[in-house]
C-alpha cells in the first residue's frame, strides 16, 4: 500500500469518527445497572450474581409526581406477574396512596427504601424503572415516563 | 496531492469538532486574575441552642431571617406551616399556620420577610405571589403570569418564562418605597422568536399598587452569555438577586463575576470579579446529550465547585459570598458523594467589591444551601453529621465578619 493510499485511509477514517462519536445512541439497554447491582447488595442485601432468578424490579418514586403515580399504580395492581419485586422509594407525598403500598404489599414481595437511599447510587432514576433480569443479567429496561406506562404493562403482561 | 489532503483534513478538523465551547467561554470560566487582600475573616462568634417543639422541625427546606432575630422556616412534610423561632431569646415563638384553600399546591415556597405581619412567599402554579400576615391571613395575592400578558411592553418580552422555586435563594425581594416587587425569572424554550437566550431578562420589576409588570432587566452575561447551546444542571442556570438600596446584584451560580446594576435604569453598570482563590476553572457546561441523562447530568452535579448565594452584611456595609469546593463523585465506600465532607470557602467583600478576605471551611463545616446573612456575618448549619440532636434547631452557628490585619 502506498503512502497515498494510507492518507486516504486515514481520511475516510476521520470522516467517520466524529459521526459516531457525536451521535446519540438511542439504545435501550441499562446503562447503570452495575449501580442498580449495587444498590441492591448494599441496601437490600440482594447479591444478583448470586442469585440468578428471573426477576422484574419496577422502582418507584412514592413522592412522584401526581400524575406519574396514578399511572403506575394503575398498572401495578392489574399486573399479576409473579416475577414482579416493586421497589418503593422514599415515602409518599399522600395518605392516599397508603391503601395502594398495602394492595401491593397483599400481591408481591415489596422492597422499601424509605430513606432515598437509591440516590447515592448511580441507577439512572428519575422516573420509574422497569428492570428485567434473568441469569444475573439484565434483559430488558425501560425508564417509565407517563407516555411510557402503556408500552410497560404491555411488556408486563406479555411475559 | 499532499497539501490539498493536509488542508482537507485541517478543514475537517475544524467542521467536525464536537460543540467544542468557544474562546470566550474558555476565558470565562477560568478564574480572572484579580489583586485579593486577606485582611478579614468569618469566625464563630456564637452557638445558638435553640430546642425545637416536639412537632417542629430541626431543619428546613425553605427559610429566611427578619433583621437577625427572626429564623422562618417551612418544612416539606407540613408546608403550609410557617414555624418562627426568636434568635435573641433562643426559643421558638410562633407558628403560622396558612390556610389550605389560599395555597393551591399546598407548598408554601420562596419566603421573604417584610415584616413579621408581611410575609411574601410564591407559589409556583399557576405563578403567584401571597402576602400574609403573622395570623396567615392573606393580604393580597397577584397572579403573576396572567399579569404578564397584560404588560405594555410586551413585544419586548421575548418567549415565556418561569419563577423557580425549590431551589432556594431566589426569593422574592420587596421594595417599600416603591411598592415594587422583584421576581427572579427564567427563560423556557428555545426563545428564538425574538432575538433568542441572550436577549431573555432575568429579574422582573412587578408594581404592586398597579398589580403589573413594570419592567424587566438582567440578560444574561459572562458565561451564562457565551455557553451557546451548552447547559449547567436546572438550579446552577438561575441566577442569585440582591439589592442594597440603589444597586441591584446579580450572580450565577457558575460565573466568578458579580454583576451591577442600576436599579432605576436596569442598566449594567460594571462588572466586578468575585472567584474563590480556591477555584482555577470552572467546569465547562454539558451538551444536550449528557445534560438528558439525569444520572450523568447529577454526576456532573455532585463534582463541580459552583458559588452559593451574594450575601449583604448592612453593619459592616461588607458583602460575602458562598464557594462550594470541587469534591470527588463517589465516597470510600464507592457511593455517590453526598457532599458530607465538602470543603467549602466564605469570600469577604468591602462596599466596593473588593476581595478582601476568604475563609475555608473544611470537613462539611460549611452546609450546603444552609446560610442566612445576618447584618455582621451569616447564620449556618453544618452538614448532617454535624448535628447532635433532632430537637435542636441546626442553624445555630453564627459567624461573625472581622478584620484581622489592618490594611498597609
Amino acid at each position: 500500500m502506498n503512502r497515498q493510499k494510507l492518507i486516504l485511509i486515514f481520511v475516510i477514517f476521520l470522516v467517520i469518527i466524529p459521526f459516531y462519536s457525536c451521535s446519540h445512541k438511542n439504545d435501550t439497554r441499562y446503562k447503570y445497572f452495575e449501580g442498580f447491582k449495587f444498590y441492591l447488595k448494599s441496601t437490600f442485601k440482594m447479591d444478583l450474581s448470586v442469585n440468578k432468578d428471573e426477576k422484574i424490579y419496577y422502582v418507584l418514586l412514592l413522592d412522584g409526581c401526581e400524575p406519574c403515580m396514578k399511572y403506575n399504580s394503575e398498572i401495578l395492581l392489574e399486573l399479576k406477574n409473579d416475577n414482579i419485586i416493586p421497589i418503593l422509594i422514599g415515602k409518599p407525598s399522600n395518605d392516599r396512596w397508603n391503601d395502594f403500598i398495602k394492595s401491593l404489599k397483599k400481591k408481591w414481595t415489596v422492597l422499601e427504601d424509605v430513606n432515598n437511599e437509591i440516590f447515592f447510587y448511580e441507577t439512572g432514576i428519575s422516573k420509574p424503572l422497569l428492570i428485567h433480569v434473568e441469569n444475573g443479567k439484565c434483559i430488558f429496561f425501560m425508564s417509565v415516563s407517563d407516555s411510557k406506562v402503556n408500552e410497560a404493562y404491555n411488556y408486563l403482561s406479555g411475559l | 496531492m499532499r497539501k490539498i489532503l493536509f488542508k482537507l483534513i485541517a478543514v475537517f478538523f475544524i467542521l467536525t469538532s464536537c460543540n467544542n465551547p468557544n474562546e470566550k467561554l474558555s476565558i470565562l470560566l477560568k478564574s480572572p486574575e484579580v489583586d485579593r487582600e486577606n485582611r478579614y475573616e468569618v469566625y464563630v462568634s456564637k452557638k445558638l441552642n435553640i430546642t425545637v417543639p416536639k412537632t417542629k422541625f430541626c431543619e428546613y427546606h425553605e427559610f429566611a431571617i427578619y433583621r437577625d432575630s427572626l429564623f422562618y422556616g417551612v418544612h416539606i412534610t407540613n408546608s403550609l406551616n410557617i414555624d418562627v423561632y426568636n434568635l435573641v431569646n433562643e426559643s421558638f415563638a410562633y407558628d403560622i399556620k396558612v390556610p389550605e384553600y389560599l395555597v393551591k399546591t399546598n407548598k408554601i415556597m420562596n419566603l421573604f420577610i417584610q415584616t413579621p405581619d408581611s410575609i411574601f412567599f410564591q407559589e409556583s402554579f399557576p405563578p403567584s405571589v401571597l402576602i400574609i400576615n403573622s395570623k396567615g391571613d392573606l393580604i393580597k395575592r397577584f397572579n403573576i403570569e396572567n399579569d404578564f400578558e397584560n404588560f405594555e411592553n410586551n413585544a419586548d418580552i421575548p418567549g415565556l418564562y418561569s419563577f423557580p422555586t425549590i431551589i432556594g435563594y431566589r426569593d422574592p425581594i420587596f421594595n417599600s418605597s416603591k411598592n415594587l416587587l422583584y421576581l427572579i425569572m427564567h427563560p423556557i424554550g428555545a426563545h428564538n422568536s425574538r432575538g433568542g437566550y441572550k436577549n431573555t431578562y432575568r429579574v422582573g420589576v412587578y408594581d404592586i399598587e398597579k398589580a403589573n409588570w413594570l419592567s424587566f432587566f438582567g440578560r444574561p452575561e459572562g458565561i451564562m452569555k457565551f455557553k451557546g447551546k451548552l447547559f449547567y444542571n436546572y438550579d446552577l442556570s438561575i441566577p442569585y438577586f440582591l439589592i442594597v438600596n440603589d444597586t441591584a446584584f446579580i450572580t450565577y451560580p457558575m460565573d466568578h463575576y458579580i454583576y451591577i446594576y442600576d436599579i432605576s435604569s436596569g442598566e449594567l453598570i460594571y462588572k466586578k470579579a468575585g472567584n474563590s482563590q480556591y477555584c482555577n476553572k470552572l467546569p465547562n457546561p454539558l451538551k444536550t446529550s449528557k445534560i438528558r441523562d439525569t444520572q450523568a447530568a447529577w454526576n456532573f452535579r455532585i463534582q463541580i465547585p459552583f458559588y452559593g448565594p451574594l450575601f449583604y452584611n448592612s453593619k459592616m456595609n461588607m458583602f460575602t459570598r458562598i464557594f462550594h469546593f470541587r469534591q470527588p463523585l463517589k465516597d470510600v465506600n464507592g457511593k455517590l458523594n453526598s457532599g458530607k465532607n465538602r470543603k467549602g470557602s466564605i469570600i469577604i467583600f468591602d462596599k466596593d467589591m473588593n476581595i478582601v478576605g476568604e475563609t475555608v471551611f473544611k470537613n462539611g463545616s460549611l452546609g450546603i444551601l444552609k446560610s442566612l446573612p445576618l447584618s455582621d456575618g451569616i447564620l449556618m448549619a453544618r452538614q448532617p453529621h454535624y448535628w447532635q440532636s433532632d430537637d435542636t434547631l441546626v442553624y445555630r452557628y453564627k459567624y461573625e465578619i472581622r478584620l484581622i490585619k489592618q490594611s498597609e
